[in-house]
Formats: structure tokens, C-alpha cells, sequence
């Protein structure tokens, strides 16, 4: 947590098989919504594998949690596996794919 | 948001029920608490508690309306038993509830929302509603030097 406020920053990648969401930032209930809202996009378009790099969040509320809650929801109705790689920061991912779950080591941080 | 702090260093917020300010609070709690030897961690996890109450009050106090009013104060506190901390109180004007039903919700219960008030509760030493004279909330919560999340020792103050 700075001084400063750190605005919410996302960036969308295309990525072998879906799409890669870089979340960088503070997540609180002024910001939330807007992730919320483009995380729901990106799972209308069905990706057979989203992951969401949380690895650049400097700052995270409840109504952040929530998102991440919903989305792990959501995606579970559409994926074969969801996943919450071990790693000093908060990453998720999904997959449609059960060959596709595993993950390298250097994704995590 | 305006914000003064006066002669004896109580931080005094008059904030509007508006999410944006949240950052904005963070950053004057910071400015308060770090100088006062408050470790970054005691004063990250003094700024989540704030965080949480303001946006319960946002989102249950107030509905998710804009333009109404909460006041928060920050002051240094001396406890014959547990020492030197930092009291926070709360005041909202919204809707009062029964202090007994605000619990959060069970957390085997795995759905968005309804975390708020676990998060206050294991940021801070004590947590107290009540209902406010002449209508809305008071949240009082203190946070004791000895206490942290993290478990790393607090430092001394600074000049």
C-alpha cells in the first residue's frame, strides 16, 4: 500500500489456447466493478483456457475476493478444472481442457 | 473528502458515501500511522479494516448511494492492559441494525460478499457497533501495538 493511489491497470494477451488477464494495482470496491465487469467478457467468449495474473495487485478488499469468488464460480460451470497455483502471489486460471491444467513453475512469482 | 488533523493529532475524515474515496482514505491513514511507529503491516491491515467498514456502510448503510455522509476519526489510545493503540470510529446516518446481526456470513459458505466483517474482525483487537444517537451506525474499533497479523514485532515511533 502506497501513499499514492495505485489505479487499477488490466491488460488482455492472447495466449496459446485462451486469454492471459494481467491485473495490476489496487482492487477495492471503487475499482472491483470494472474487473468484474471485463472478466465476464472474457468468459462470454468461452476461452478454452483463461489465466489471471494477479502477481501485479498491490492492494485487495473483500468486494475483490468477491470478484475472484464469482469468476471461480462462473468458470467452473464452463471448465473442466480450475486451478489456484501455488505461488507468493494470488494467481488463477481455468481450463476447458483437462490436458491443459498444469502449470509451469515459472508462472508463479 | 476533507480532512484535518488537529492539536491533538486525532485524523478527522468527513467522507461522502462514494467508492472513490477509498484510495484517498488509505493514503490519509497511512500518513497518519506510519509516523507514529505503526509498522507497514499493523497499518496496511488498519487500512483494510477502514476499507471494509466504509464499504459495508456504502453498500448496506447506505444502499450503494452516493451522496450521503460517514465520518471517520482516527486517535492514538492508552489501555491499562493492553498499552498504546489506535481507536477508529465509523459514523454513518443510514439505516440502523441490530448490532447482534451483523456477524458476516458463514464462511464454509463459498459465495461473493458478506467477508467484510470477519476481515474487521481479524485486522483489529476489538470491534463494536452500535446504534448511533440520532439515527445511522457507530463502528468503534481499536488495534493494539502488540497486534498483528503477520506476527512481525512493531517498531518504536518516529520523530
Amino acid at each position: 500500500m502506497s501513499s499514492q493511489p495505485d489505479e487499477l491497470r488490466i491488460e488482455l494477451a492472447d495466449v496459446n489456447r485462451g486469454q492471459l488477464v494481467h491485473v495490476a494495482g489496487e482492487v477495492d470496491l471503487h475499482s472491483s466493478p470494472q474487473l468484474r465487469t471485463l472478466l465476464l467478457q472474457v468468459l462470454e467468449k468461452e476461452p478454452e483456457l483463461l489465466i489471471l495474473d494477479l502477481s501485479a495487485v498491490s492492494y485487495m478488499d473483500s468486494s475483490g475476493v468477491g470478484t475472484m469468488v464469482e469468476l471461480k464460480r462462473l468458470a467452473k460451470h464452463r471448465a473442466d478444472k480450475w486451478c489456484w497455483p501455488a505461488c507468493n502471489r494470488v494467481c488463477g486460471a481455468y481450463s476447458r481442457s483437462p490436458s491443459s491444467t498444469s502449470f509451469s513453475p515459472s508462472w508463479t512469482t | 473528502m476533507s480532512s484535518r488533523m488537529n492539536a491533538s493529532d486525532i485524523l478527522e475524515l468527513e467522507l461522502s458515501s462514494d467508492p472513490h474515496i477509498l484510495p484517498g482514505v488509505r493514503a490519509e491513514l497511512r500518513q497518519w500511522a506510519l509516523p507514529r511507529g505503526w509498522t507497514e503491516d499493523q497499518t496496511a491491515e488498519m487500512a483494510l479494516a477502514i476499507d471494509e467498514a466504509i464499504s459495508n456502510v456504502i453498500c448496506h448503510g447506505y444502499g450503494g448511494e452516493k451522496t450521503h455522509r460517514i465520518l471517520l476519526s482516527v486517535r492514538s489510545v492508552q489501555d491499562p492492559e493492553a498499552g498504546e493503540g489506535a481507536e477508529i470510529r465509523v459514523r454513518d446516518f443510514g439505516k440502523q441494525v441490530d448490532p447482534t446481526r451483523i456477524c458476516g456470513r458463514d464462511l464454509d459458505n463459498v459465495r461473493p460478499g458478506g467477508l467484510g466483517v470477519h476481515i474487521i474482525r481479524a485486522m483489529m483487537n476489538c470491534v463494536e457497533y452500535s446504534p448511533a444517537e440520532g439515527g445511522g451506525m457507530l463502528l468503534v474499533m481499536r488495534k493494539y501495538r502488540g497486534h498483528s497479523t503477520s506476527g512481525k514485532k512493531p517498531r518504536g515511533p518516529t520523530a
